[in-house]
């Protein structure tokens, strides 16, 4: 299958600073492909970079199988995007918004597809309203709707969740599911949340300091990776005792006061927990993570 | 592409109350200057005409509409500048400062279009301010004074221009100060493609218009020779139509002096438009 974009080797240097240092990937049609990085790792700016929003110092990009440079008008149309915060024209309504960006979407887009589109992202009955009465969730489903304008075959979000409350955060995810599943787009999404990524994405491309760490399948990359579980229990040494005299023996990571870590399989929790309940050990907690996960949250911390 | 990208900024300019507030301080303070020599005009004139009564006799209706539309083309074409870098000057940088500019860009529309598209609206949005001006100043005046010969005191002389001469050099001083202006807002709009807020090409255009008019005052050798190209030397060319006989080539060079500075700058202002990175 070809691929629907395909970065190539993109740079972007700021004076002596480099944004983005050599990053490659492919985006297939169908794909949500989660771009994943702490603040300030260059997801932002490489997906300006796919908008033409800035120019890289180097690499190409082609989208539809055109070069972004000099089919950027004809790849614009049948591209949409939110990019960080959505910002419309707050002396407007929100209709007026969206048949501004209509007249420029190269499409004649009828009132009745803007109401439509308003329905979708439930701001049906906000049409006529000022955005500037928004509240930051209605304008990100208003960014939405406007990034669905021209029926894209392939939309860009930046971070679309950043900044709603949980309610809104539910709501913005629920619509980017539905546009997965429902109108099956082609999807590019930035967070810095891993599980909003898996909880979206198929594939994703994890990137830190400008360049990419990794890339895959979602499920390939979280299945693969071992799992750190640990045990909160009141007797660490009478557990870890009982753990060396089973096969277990060597799945043990580490341990502390109330709490040992092992490395094993997802079925082999049960095998433990029966292993210390047997030996009357209280088990107050048992919390599994992924070797991903603390790979990425070591990311974020440094 | 291009009717719907201007219909969209024209549409933009007309929907923000800060682009009436211009209008609405003209429209008052013409109005209070119409009224204010409604009521008291007579000793104003007869101040101003006093060194000259002692030599000529004037009889008439010296104080009529086409005196009244030059006295406020006279004072208000000062601070006009200001009013139209203030919308302007806010094309481009106002968008990047609401972040509009990102989501505009990212429309299947080439950058080119989308820039004159703006200056165009911006060129619109000057031009009918120029023409409000003109029609409150002739209208008002003459509703309210009449009509007369005018009489225009300047450095060379007086210069009585009769009633019947004065509409077609009227137009044309227009279509001068319409230039002059356009060479504003050019050079506001291409302050707008560097800025990301609002304030610095509005605050820049004016600092370039005061720093070329102090330039052009000073009576240093050096400056002799710059004067002449400063668009601000020209800024006031419209009232060389109200001359007698009216100084063509003086007019023509001004003319091209301005064209040539539009034509640069707009220019430049599309180069840099064409090239920036959208960051904000």
């Amino acid at each position: 299958m070809k691929p629907l974009l395909s970065a190539r080797n993109l740079v972007k240097d700021y004076g002596s600073f480099r944004a983005v240092h050599d990053v490659s990937f492919d985006v297939y049609p169908g794909d949500v492909l989660g771009f994943l990085g702490p603040n300030g790792a260059g997801k932002s700016t490489t997906l300006r970079m796919l908008l033409s929003l800035i120019r890289p110092t180097e690499g190409q990009i082609h989208i539809f199988e055109k070069d972004l440079l000099t089919h950027r008008t004809s790849i614009l149309s049948k591209i949409g995007c939110i990019i960080e915060k959505p910002d419309f024209y707050k002396y407007l309504s929100a209709r007026k918004n969206l048949q501004l960006f209509a007249r420029w979407s190269a499409q004649d887009i009828p009132n009745s597809k803007i109401d439509e589109l308003l329905e979708f992202v439930g701001l049906g009955d906000r049409g006529k309203d000022k955005v500037a009465g928004f509240s930051h969730g209605m304008r990100q489903r208003l960014g939405i709707a406007q990034a669905l304008l021209n029926d894209p075959e392939l939309i860009l979000l930046d971070e679309p969740t950043t900044g709603l409350d949980p309610q809104g955060i539910i709501e913005v995810r629920e619509l980017i599911l539905r546009l997965k599943n429902e109108r099956n787009k082609t999807i590019v999404l930035s967070s810095h949340l891993l599980s909003e990524i898996e909880l979206i994405a198929n594939r994703m491309v994890i990137i830190n300091k400008g360049k990419a760490l990794v890339q895959g399948e979602v499920a390939v990359l979280l299945n693969a990776s071992e799992l750190f579980v640990s045990f909160h229990v009141d007797d660490v040494q009478k557990a870890m005792d009982c753990i060396h005299q089973s096969k277990y023996a060597t799945s043990i990571s580490m341990h502390q006061p109330n709490e040992f870590q092992m490395q094993i399989n997802r079925e082999d929790i049960p095998a433990i927990i029966k292993l210390c309940t047997d030996n009357q050990i209280a088990i107050y907690s048992v919390e599994g993570r992924r070797k991903l996960e603390d790979y990425f949250l070591k990311l974020t911390s440094t | 592409m291009w009717r719907n990208s201007l219909y969209n900024e024209l549409i933009k300019i007309t929907a923000r109350p800060r682009s009436f507030l211009g209008v609405a301080a003209i429209t008052l303070i013409i109005v209070l200057i119409q009224v204010a020599m409604k009521m008291d005009g007579l000793s104003y004139i007869q101040f101003i005409t006093a060194p000259i009564e002692q030599n000529l006799i004037i009889e008439g209706n010296i104080l009529n509409g086409n005196l009244m539309t030059f006295i406020i083309l006279q004072m208000l074409l000062i601070h006009i500048p200001l009013l139209v870098a203030f919308i302007t000057g806010d094309l481009i940088s106002g968008e990047a400062a609401m972040g509009t500019l990102r989501i505009l860009l990212t429309k299947p529309v080439s950058r080119a279009n989308i820039y004159w598209s703006k200056y165009l609206a911006g060129a619109l949005y000057t031009i009918l301010l120029l023409l409000w001006i003109a029609i409150l100043a002739w209208g008002g005046g003459h509703l309210l004074f009449g009509t007369g010969d005018l009489i225009i005191l300047n450095s060379d002389g007086i210069v009585i221009l009769q009633a019947h001469d004065i509409f077609w050099r009227l137009s044309a001083a227009l279509l001068q100060a319409t230039l002059a202006l356009l060479t504003i807002s050019t050079l506001s709009i291409f302050f707008s493609c560097f800025a990301d807020n609002s304030i610095g090409p509005i605050v820049s255009t004016m600092g370039v218009v005061i720093l070329f008019t102090l330039v052009g005052s000073l009576d240093v050798p050096i400056f002799t020779y710059i004067r002449p190209l400063l668009f601000t030397t020209h800024m006031a060319a419209w009232r060389l139509w109200f001359n007698d006989p009216v100084p063509y080539a003086d007019i023509a060079f001004s003319s091209v002096i301005l064209v040539l500075h539009i034509i640069i700058l707009a220019g430049l202002g599309l180069w840099k438009f064409n090239r920036k990175d959208i960051l904000s």
